[in-house]
């Protein structure tokens, strides 16, 4: 071993790196080179003198003054709220989409007692009040949807009929070429908003 | 240990500020040593200790759970002290210019002021002051290292995650420094 590697080796001893081998062969040298042996002492001397030079204590109120100079609690309460909603992303959406399912729901255009009606040709129908009439011998074509109302069939429609909260009487005269339905309850009446919501799209 | 830290963090990223005070409580110390070293004076020390905790806590969502908390708030205060040192060095100050942030005060006055602090009532031995003074002049390269070595007692590799540094490079900066100090202290006639 030359003198540069046992420099080189004293490094990685002080660096708590070198291997036990390697441990031994230094020490070989360190016994036969007073040279890199006063390396060596110097070294070690100058790691504790650094280690030991002495730091005053910092001011009583530090740790006080760096208390205070925080901002206050209020913004990371605001993100503890916005962590829940990022932690549970899907929870967040079936919350969301089940309020505005119930605020859809009691919206509804047919929850009041206003009478509604959807279809095309509805010049041809008779209304009074809540009553409606498909006269006889009158075609509607398409469908036909009344919310809040009587509906009586005289004629001929080409296409379903479907009432909501209301009543349907189909005179003997009466053609429906599609299907004739009552919706009543409030859940047929969701699924039939959201399958009419999902044709329109 | 590290599973208080982590708890702490947890609590403290919940707005917890008691949480965050036992956090300080149990790094305040070394902080403040760390900047200390670096920096060679009290007010500026304490000055340091301030900022990294504010940092610390405004960065408290993008704490790294893969590191230990005392790798990341070591960065962040090497990062600090370093950057301190850098613009010292660009406005290379006199003490007769005037400090802008007290009205009327020069870089004498301030020297009266230390006879108070705690910082001038300690007692150096003349190789300590001398040891004391290279360490002040050493390049900052060397000394973030060589501090987080001797006064943290830090491993390669530990210093090697804090600094963002190759180990390999750490190593060859520790040598150099450590030689550079060595030498300097023969010529003034320590050992």
């Amino acid at each position: 071993m030359n003198c540069n590697e046992a420099i080189s080796l004293i490094h990685d001893y002080l660096d708590g790196e070198l291997m036990e081998e390697q441990t031994e062969c230094l020490k070989k040298h360190l016994q036969e080179c007073e040279d890199c042996a006063a390396v060596m002492e110097e070294l070690t001397m100058t790691e504790s003198l650094i280690k030991n030079i002495p730091i005053p204590s910092p001011s009583k109120d530090l740790s006080e003054r760096i208390l205070a100079a925080l901002p206050k609690a209020e913004k990371p309460k605001k993100a503890a709220w916005f962590q829940q909603v990022r932690r549970y992303p899907a929870l967040t959406a079936a919350a969301v989409f089940i309020v505005l399912m119930m605020t859809s729901l009691f919206n509804l255009p047919g929850n009041g007692q206003e009478l509604v009606i959807r279809g095309n040709d509805l010049d041809q129908l008779e209304i009074t009040g809540n009553h409606v009439v498909v006269p006889e011998g009158s075609t509607i074509n398409g469908n036909l949807v009344i919310e809040n109302g009587t509906v009586q069939v005289d004629g001929n429609v080409e296409g379903d009929v479907t009432v909501i909260d209301g009543s349907l009487h189909l005179a003997s005269t009466a053609a429906i070429s599609g299907k004739a339905t009552q919706i009543n309850q409030w859940i047929d009446r969701l699924w039939f908003k959201l399958y009419d919501l999902v044709k329109k799209e | 240990m590290d599973t208080i830290d982590s708890r702490l963090i947890q609590l403290s990223q919940d707005g917890d500020q008691e949480a965050f005070a036992q956090l300080l409580e149990r790094y305040a110390n070394q902080i403040y040593r760390l900047c200390y070293r670096m920096l060679g004076n009290q007010h500026e020390a304490e000055d340091a200790v301030q900022e990294t905790f504010l940092r610390v806590h405004m960065n408290l969502d993008r704490y790294d759970g893969n590191y230990k908390f005392s790798t990341w708030i070591f960065r962040i205060c090497t990062n600090l002290c370093i950057d301190r040192l850098r613009k010292r060095k660009k406005t290379a100050y006199s003490l007769d210019s005037q400090m802008n942030d007290e009205e009327g005060t020069d870089g004498y006055a301030f020297l009266e002021s230390k006879e108070l602090t705690p910082e001038a009532q300690l007692i150096l031995s003349e190789s300590q002051r001398t040891v004391r003074r290279l360490i002040d002049d050493l390049p900052e390269k060397y000394k973030s290292i060589i501090v987080l070595r001797y006064l943290q007692d830090l491993s390669v590799k530990e210093i090697s995650e804090i600094t963002g540094m190759p180990e390999s490079t750490v190593k060859t900066r520790m040598h150099r420094g450590r030689e550079l100090l060595r030498r300097k202290l023969k010529i003034e006639s320590v050992f």
